[in-house]
């Protein structure tokens, strides 16, 4: 060994050990979390990405509306509630991608924290008239 | 299942029809080295788990663009080594107690269900615990994995002359450990 020898009573033995059959079924598991990662995403066309922006940018100013009110305040609009559970869905990042960068090459995965809630955002657009409203409105019946 | 070289994986997987089969080959050919190589760098053995996905995972998503400069080896340790590095900064970034590698991965190794070592291996983990980041992965691919220094070269991107630095000082502070400790 470079720079000497180790004391004798060192041994090279791994002493990390795994659950009984991990290595059994490990490649079963990782191939279902691959099939996972291939289910289709639904890209928005033009008309839904716009509608997604203009339903972000009042995300934004409803946001914005709600700092301005006191702490322990009562929520006194409706649609709070459903801009809360955007809120829940989408980043600031994901917001000001959305405001400053609305061209050609918008994809909506910037829109979104994760794969799972991108994924779920655009299947529900999809399967909804798009006025934001009615959308919105849906949102806070779920 | 019997080994494939690279060739015969990437001309799989390059084909829609047998794309899943290939990649199932090379996670049964490599996961359980890439397993081992992880298990060292973040001790824990479901945090292990956690990046041996994102490894193949990674994997799964760029071998499209895989260029054999590489061996598929090579390429894959270099994606684990990433993965586990930076999920051990993921890891510090959301402990509450400020704490360093050491004194996290030491706490780790004494509540691991999954370690039986004995008390000297238990030292010896504890001393490789602090070495510098990537003394520690020099380390552990040398002892233990017996990786010639040419393939760590290629994995780390890192000079020969360097990585033979990089083991020796690890060697002299694990001596000292067991020298201070009176072991």
């Amino acid at each position: 060994m470079t720079g000497g020898k180790f004391p004798e009573y060192l041994h090279k033995d791994s002493p990390f050990t795994v659950p009984d059959g991990y290595f059994d079924d490990f490649q079963k598991r990782i191939m279902l979390r691959i099939r996972e990662t291939e289910k289709p995403v639904i890209r928005l066309n033009r008309y839904l990405k716009y509608a997604v922006a203009a339903g972000i940018l009042l995300l934004s100013l409803t946001i914005l509306l709600l700092h301005d009110r006191p702490p322990g305040a009562p929520l006194d609009d409706q649609s709070t509630d459903a801009a809360l559970t955007w809120a829940y869905h989408l980043d600031k990042t994901a917001w000001m991608a959305a405001m400053l960068d609305m061209d050609e090459t918008d994809r909506p995965e910037y829109y979104c924290c994760t794969e799972e809630q991108e994924t779920d955002i655009i299947y529900f657009l999809v399967s909804q008239d798009i006025p934001i409203e009615t959308l919105m409105q849906s949102l806070q019946d779920e | 299942m019997s080994d494939y070289s690279d060739e015969q994986l990437l001309k799989m997987f390059r084909n829609e029809s047998s794309r899943h089969k290939a990649f199932g080959c090379i996670v049964e050919q490599y996961g359980r080295r890439l397993y081992w190589h992880i298990r060292k760098i973040v001790i824990v053995h479901e945090d292990a788990d956690d990046v041996l996905q994102n490894t193949f995972e990674k994997a799964w998503k760029g071998l499209s663009d895989f260029r054999q400069e590489a061996q598929l080896f090579t390429w894959l340790y270099r994606i684990a080594t990433n993965e586990a590095v930076s999920f051990l900064q993921q890891k510090r970034n959301r402990s509450t107690i400020p704490l360093d590698d050491a004194e996290m991965l030491s706490a780790s190794l004494q509540n691991d269900s999954y370690f039986s070592g004995d008390q000297i291996q238990m030292h010896l983990q504890k001393a490789i615990l602090k070495l510098p980041e990537k003394q520690r992965i020099v380390f552990n691919m040398k002892y233990f994995e017996e990786m010639p220094y040419q393939k760590m070269s290629a994995i780390l991107d890192t000079s020969v002359g360097a990585l033979k630095a990089s083991y020796h000082h690890a060697v002299m502070k694990i001596k000292a450990y067991f020298e201070n400790a009176s072991i």
